[in-house]
């Protein structure tokens, strides 16, 4: 059995309750997956004087990571908060 | 409790501090000293060995201040820690010395295809952070069987678990001793043979000092080292060239030269259009598919590496952890991000050197220091002289006297290692440089040397130093089998099985593949079954190992067999038929030799299926292990009892 399952008494699970991050891993996979498909299409602009596809995959998507990363860790700690789960 | 902590802690923390400081004022006096003897006109030959002693030293005294702190406070090494300083410890463990050297010269050779590894990495730390970090610290194991017993119990997941780990951390074993040995003989002068050896030889002693995964507040100076490294050259060409000092800023102007300059050089038929990829064009070496399998494989890797998670950055409170993978990927972006810009820069003075017309016996010194290592080709031989040079080139269909770019090949791992010579910066500057790789390649490759010693059952009888109590036949059974890993490794590394950055995409992309869906399946979905897990395993693997085995040593039999599923098609097929025939009717000697490795070449670049290179692998070995999972999982038990 998965140690992510809750007992059979309905007590909490051993690896606590929160939910599947399905929204930031969405974003995740538009980010790193989709967009670097796009690189020579978004070329056609510029951005600080780099071609945007290239800037894109060299470091515009390395900042949304980070970005997402802040976010998200601020908000699951927000959840850990509420949930007193956080240790 | 708390006070209990916190008391020890506090000491600790107050050593720790000296500690820091007198290392690093004993890197950086020695480092001056080497200044010192360069003005004073020591030799080239004395100032590169001390930079290798140098390094290696800084490796072997982590290994023991980590040593003598975890006898101080065994429990609280880890753990007194703040995020910022794992973050910085997971980065420079991450990172290594395989992605220092490899990622800038992926993005050299590849173009932007390179940033795949860019991407793929930094995807990763987020990856972790999501999908790992909020409930594996919970399980309160720090050892990868312990993961999986307490996820799943059954014995088939901890067995294929023990393979997967140990397969997947030899290879990276594997890499960071091919980066220690590129240095070292760089360095010293050796064949690339013997500085394998001996960076091995550093690597057991290290380990056998100790063997733990250290402790982060050490462990953070060498992303420092990385970082000071890794962006010294960069700033000290953007004064020079450009007039600031931010990188960043003189890498927009690099560029658009690098742009003007591939341009001229196809003008003036100095390069092909084979050859030359240029930085702006997408998908070239690698096809859409491939590019994000690469991105899944090192993303998955990364959020299953095991010798990260029995490592420091994913432990204590899952707060503590989710903040660690947010400074790393921090840290990490900052490094990568660097690392266009060095290839960048490398392409400007390289093309710059082509596009100035240089003759072939007039090439500067450091094409001849690289074709000596046999890292430097023209015409299809190593650059060691301007004879040897001018002979190979005068023998070839096309024959030259100018150095054009179709006629070089140049190993990807050694551009970061050439940009400061390139661009003739101080001989300090490279000594930097090798100082920090030499010294991360061996204080981060004790990371997946622990992890195998781990899977072997040796780490619980505490590897030799760690356990007073333990019998010695045991610790003696203990320091060989550390020895014979090592050992193998070295020997495997000596092979050079392919560049760098490729076999370390190999090592993430098999724990990818064996561990990530069932990881994964076992922390979020309840009903994963022991059973169900260890299929996923099993298949996920052993679809990544025989893709990337087939297609690398066993090419033409995996074209023999699958070449309808090539995107080459009948065309690919054919030629390769044709080659087979030239080499079995070829007289034994070299002639069979060459017809050999023009077929073995050409099947290498046809094996695949539908076009996805090897690299990525996990594209077809992650669904299918989830899959099986699922399947599996649902078929049996929708909840099998624990076994013990």
């Amino acid at each position: 059995m998965s140690a992510g399952s809750a007992d059979s008494d309905g007590t909490e699970p051993k690896l606590g309750g929160r939910r599947f991050p399905i929204f930031t891993l969405a974003l995740w996979g538009v980010l790193v997956f989709v967009v670097p498909q796009f690189v020579q299409t978004l070329n056609a602009f510029e951005i600080f004087k780099f071609p945007l596809g290239y800037f894109m995959n060299a470091v515009g998507i390395l900042i949304a990571l980070i970005l997402i990363a802040i976010i998200s860790a601020l908000w699951q700690g927000r959840f850990d908060a509420r949930q007193g789960s956080g240790k | 409790m708390a006070l209990e902590i916190r008391g020890p802690r506090s000491a600790v923390q107050a050593s720790l501090a000296t500690m820091l400081w007198m290392f690093v004022c004993f890197l950086g006096a020695a480092l001056l000293i080497i200044m010192i003897f360069e003005k004073l006109g020591a030799s080239v030959a004395f100032l590169s060995e001390s930079f290798y002693v140098l390094g290696a030293g800084a490796a072997l005294v982590i290994a023991f201040l980590s040593q003598t702190l975890e006898q101080a406070a065994p429990k609280t090494a880890d753990l007194s820690a703040p995020p910022i300083f794992r973050g910085l410890a997971l980065s420079a463990d991450t990172i290594s010395v395989t992605f220092f050297l490899g990622v800038a010269g992926a993005i050299f050779a590849l173009g932007d295809d390179g940033l795949a590894f860019v991407l793929g990495l930094a995807s990763g730390y987020l990856l972790l952070q999501l999908l790992v970090v909020p409930r594996l610290p919970k399980l309160g194991t720090r050892s990868m069987t312990g993961i999986f017993s307490e996820l799943y119990g059954g014995w088939a997941p901890r067995i294929c678990c023990i393979v997967i780990v140990m397969v997947s951390m030899a290879v990276l074993l594997v890499a960071q001793l091919m980066g220690a040995g590129l240095i070292g003989a760089r360095l010293l002068g050796l064949p690339f043979a013997i500085a394998v050896y001996l960076s091995a030889g550093v690597l057991a002693v290290c380990f056998l000092l100790n063997s733990t995964a250290g402790t982060p507040w050490l462990r953070s100076i060498l992303y420092l080292l990385l970082l000071a490294a890794f962006l010294f050259p960069l700033v000290e060409i953007s004064a020079q060239r450009y007039g600031t000092p931010l990188p960043q800023l003189a890498y927009t102007n690099a560029l658009w030269q690098v742009q003007g300059l591939e341009e001229a050089l196809l003008e003036n038929q100095l390069a092909d259009p084979v050859t030359l990829k240029p930085t702006f064009t997408s998908f070239l070496s690698f096809g859409p598919l491939s590019f994000a399998g690469i991105v899944l494989g090192l993303a998955a890797g990364m959020a299953s590496l095991p010798s990260l998670l029995t490592g420091h950055g994913i432990v204590g409170p899952v707060r503590d952890a989710r903040r660690a993978t947010v400074w790393g990927l921090v840290f990490a972006a900052v490094l990568l991000s660097a690392a266009p810009i060095y290839a960048t820069f490398a392409k400007l003075e390289l093309y710059k050197l082509i596009g100035g017309g240089a003759e072939l016996v007039d090439l500067p010194s450091w094409v001849f220091t690289y074709g000596k290592l046999g890292l430097f080709e023209i015409c299809g031989r190593p650059a060691s002289d301007a004879t040897a040079i001018v002979g190979s080139c005068s023998s070839i269909n096309d024959p030259t006297s100018a150095l054009r770019l179709q006629d070089i090949t140049l190993s990807p791992d050694s551009i970061v290692l050439m940009l400061p010579e390139m661009a003739g910066l101080g001989h300090w500057v490279f000594g930097l440089l090798a100082t920090s790789g030499i010294a991360i390649a061996l204080a981060t490759a004790v990371g997946p040397l622990r992890t195998i010693v781990g899977a072997l059952g040796l780490g619980q009888f505490g590897i030799p130093g760690n356990d007073a109590t333990t019998p010695t036949p045991t610790k003696l059974l203990s320091y060989t089998a550390v020895l014979a890993v090592v050992a193998l490794a070295a020997w495997a590394a000596t092979t050079r099985p392919a560049s760098i950055l490729t076999t370390t995409t190999w090592a993430f992309t098999l724990a990818a593949a064996g561990l990530f869906p069932a990881l994964v399946a076992g922390l979020w979905w309840k009903r994963a079954s022991a059973r169900g897990a260890g299929a996923a395993m099993l298949t996920g693997f052993g679809v990544c190992l025989y893709y990337i085995v087939a297609t690398h040593y066993f090419a033409v039999s995996f074209v023999e067999t699958w070449g309808f599923l090539s995107n080459v098609g009948s065309m690919g097929t054919e030629s390769l038929n044709e080659l087979k025939q030239s080499w079995m009717v070829a007289p034994p000697g070299p002639e069979k030799e060459t017809a050999w490795l023009a077929l073995n070449n050409h099947a290498r670049e046809i094996a695949n299926w539908w076009g996805v290179s090897n690299l990525a692998a996990a594209l077809f070995a992650i669904p299918v292990g989830l899959i099986v999972l699922v399947f599996v999982s649902l078929l049996t038990s929708l909840r099998s009892p624990k076994e013990t």
